[in-house]
């Protein structure tokens, strides 16, 4: 087994993912068939080398701090799963 | 020849004559999409209003200087369309409407294109046979029981049943090129930075493109003039200038240069079919007097698992987004906290492909594991450059299959991760290096399209279209669609 169930747990719980048990086992069975990969990876020596992250392109891009039209209160709530007076309707996060 | 079955340029040539308008055009493959979705799924929306409107409101401008002014055309459904659903084909998304267009639509929109609909993909673009997508799986036009590939399937499938006159799709590890190949049509993938990803779902942010769909190369050409460009809301693309594709597209392609990297053409996963259909192409340079070569990249083996670890990380990021707060699926099961909120909405929303990805870029990205893994494929990714420079120091073009083996049984290869994965052999290469490439019909195994991909140097899409375009003009392959297929 390349990953026990309980690292699946961890990393499900760090992902904010709810697996069920089934899930969690095909998700075993997923890490188990890469393991050629995995291998493959650890078997080049290429610590020297740098890496590259963006191909093309590796520069910052600014622009001037001026105001631009976005989108409107109603545009940015219109997929909104609950609103209320031009707010998100969140679940509640501070203790009573 | 029927309305639908027109290519951009023989559609323009139509429209500026006044022998068809634009509303014939889009009731034409209107009616075309009816006789044929029921068999082959290509779209999850269809907006034959929207599309009808826009058709006579181009004809009241009646100008068709524009190649693309009045041609309808299809969008993969991780592209936003303003007040048109946009799904990714995901539970997470199911009634998602953007309020805003991607840059490459709103540039569409400019030049009086018609927006047919949106077509199906694996969801959230991580797959290859669009089996993933929430909606349904399409079929492959050429043969109904196989898959069209992916991600971008349901665009190919529909360019190559004549759903529409073209379409776009994304690309991060094969998602354009591949589709093409299985579906018998011309698929690109540009330079990283060459089209502007905003307003396109983020998958793997490095790695990322969008690209058109077409049935020749001709008119791949014509619609990536119109999408490339530097956008100030992609803070990625590219200032260098676009280039006149068409303009360059009939340069004769004597004494070019073409490297065929053996890792690829002859790996073993390659099936022989392909390979020949592939070494008859190079023969078709040479009778062009073109200069081929076989060279070595010499990484390439480690390629596809670098580009495993590298679009797992980046997709558990940029997936982090979809958290039921601002917009998407929000779960209505009790829950305690906000964590648990959380867990349930994106345990509920995505599919198991997706979550599965998630957890394994979640593991890959996690501080014990980061260096050994994540680290050392964006290692692999400067050799693999290394390579790339080399060969292109010495050639022009590199040649090799797009895929494999041709499309393969819906279901087939779906419980294998490994062999699925396969299918990306020499297309996710050119995405760790952010290289352009093209895909184009060169031949045919037992009845289904074999794809010939051609690479090039960054920036060099005028390039590999022209030599593409060259190898198009000696043969037939990209219009025996029309004869072929089953539908």
């Amino acid at each position: 087994m390349f990953i026990d169930d309980e690292t699946i747990s961890s990393m499900a719980d760090v992902a904010h993912i709810f697996l069920s048990q089934e899930e969690r086992n095909k998700i075993a069975e997923e890490f188990d068939s890469l393991q050629q990969s995995f291998e493959t990876l650890s078997k080049l020596d290429i610590q020297e080398v740098e890496p590259t992250v963006y191909p093309i392109t590796d520069k910052n891009v600014f622009r001037e701090d001026t105001i631009w039209e976005s989108l409107s209160i109603d545009e940015a709530l219109a997929n909104a799963p609950e609103k209320d007076k031009g707010f998100f309707l969140v679940p509640r996060i501070i203790e009573e | 020849m029927k309305l639908h079955e027109l290519t951009i340029e023989k559609a323009n040539e139509l429209l500026k004559k006044k022998e068809i308008t634009a509303q014939e055009l889009t009731e034409d493959i209107l009616n075309r999409i009816d006789e044929c979705e029921s068999k082959i799924g290509a779209y999850v929306t269809i907006d034959k209003e929207g599309a009808l409107k826009s058709a006579k409101s181009t004809d009241e401008k009646a100008d068709f200087t524009d190649p693309l002014a009045g041609i309808p055309m299809s969008a993969k459904d991780n592209i936003c369309t303003k007040n048109l659903k946009t799904t990714c084909c995901s539970r997470m998304l199911e009634n998602f409407v953007p309020p805003y267009d991607a840059t490459v639509i709103s540039k569409l929109r400019e030049r009086n294109a018609i927006i047919l609909g949106k077509t199906n993909m694996d969801e959230f673009a991580i797959g290859s046979s669009t089996q993933t997508s929430f909606f349904h799986t399409t079929q492959n036009p050429w043969d109904l029981s196989r898959v069209p590939g992916g991600s971008s399937g349901g665009s190919a499938a529909a360019v190559a049943s004549d759903e529409c006159i073209y379409a776009l799709g994304s690309d991060t590890g094969g998602s354009v090129r591949q589709p093409a190949s299985y579906c018998g049509v011309v698929g690109l993938k540009p330079t990283y930075g060459r089209v502007s990803r905003f307003g396109v779902a983020s998958l793997a942010a490095t790695m990322d493109t969008i690209g058109p769909i077409t049935k020749n190369v001709t008119d791949c050409a014509i619609v990536l003039s119109a999408i490339a460009g530097q956008d100030s809301f992609d803070p990625t693309s590219s200032d260098i200038p676009v280039d006149n594709y068409l303009q360059k597209l009939k340069n004769d392609v004597k004494g070019l240069k073409i490297g065929i990297p053996k890792e690829l053409l002859y790996h073993e996963a390659v099936s022989k079919d392909v390979k020949d259909a592939v070494l008859n192409a190079i023969k078709v340079y040479e009778d062009l007097e073109c200069i081929c070569e076989e060279i070595s990249l010499k990484n390439a083996e480690y390629a596809m698992s670098a580009y495993l670890v590298t679009l797992a990380a980046e997709a558990s990021s940029e997936l982090g987004q979809y958290d039921g707060i601002r917009y998407g699926y929000r779960t209505s099961s009790d829950y305690q906290d906000l964590k648990d909120f959380y867990k349930k909405t994106r345990g509920e929303g995505f599919g198991f492909d997706v979550k599965w990805h998630i957890i394994l870029g979640t593991y890959l990205s996690d501080e014990k594991y980061y260096d050994k893994y994540y680290l050392k494929a964006q290692k692999i990714r400067t050799i693999i450059k290394k390579d790339f420079d080399e060969a292109f120091k010495k050639y022009d073009f590199l040649i090799t299959p797009t895929t494999p083996t041709t499309a393969f049984k819906i279901g087939e290869s779906s419980d294998d991760p490994f062999k699925m994965h396969m299918n990306d052999l020499c297309v996710s290469i050119v995405n760790l290096a952010g290289l352009p490439a093209i895909s184009l019909p060169c031949g045919f195994s037992k009845g289904l399209p074999v794809g010939l991909q051609i690479i090039g140097k960054a920036f060099d899409e005028a390039g590999i279209l022209q030599v593409a375009y060259a190898f198009e003009q000696n043969n037939d392959y990209h219009t025996r669609r029309i004869k072929e297929r089953m539908v």
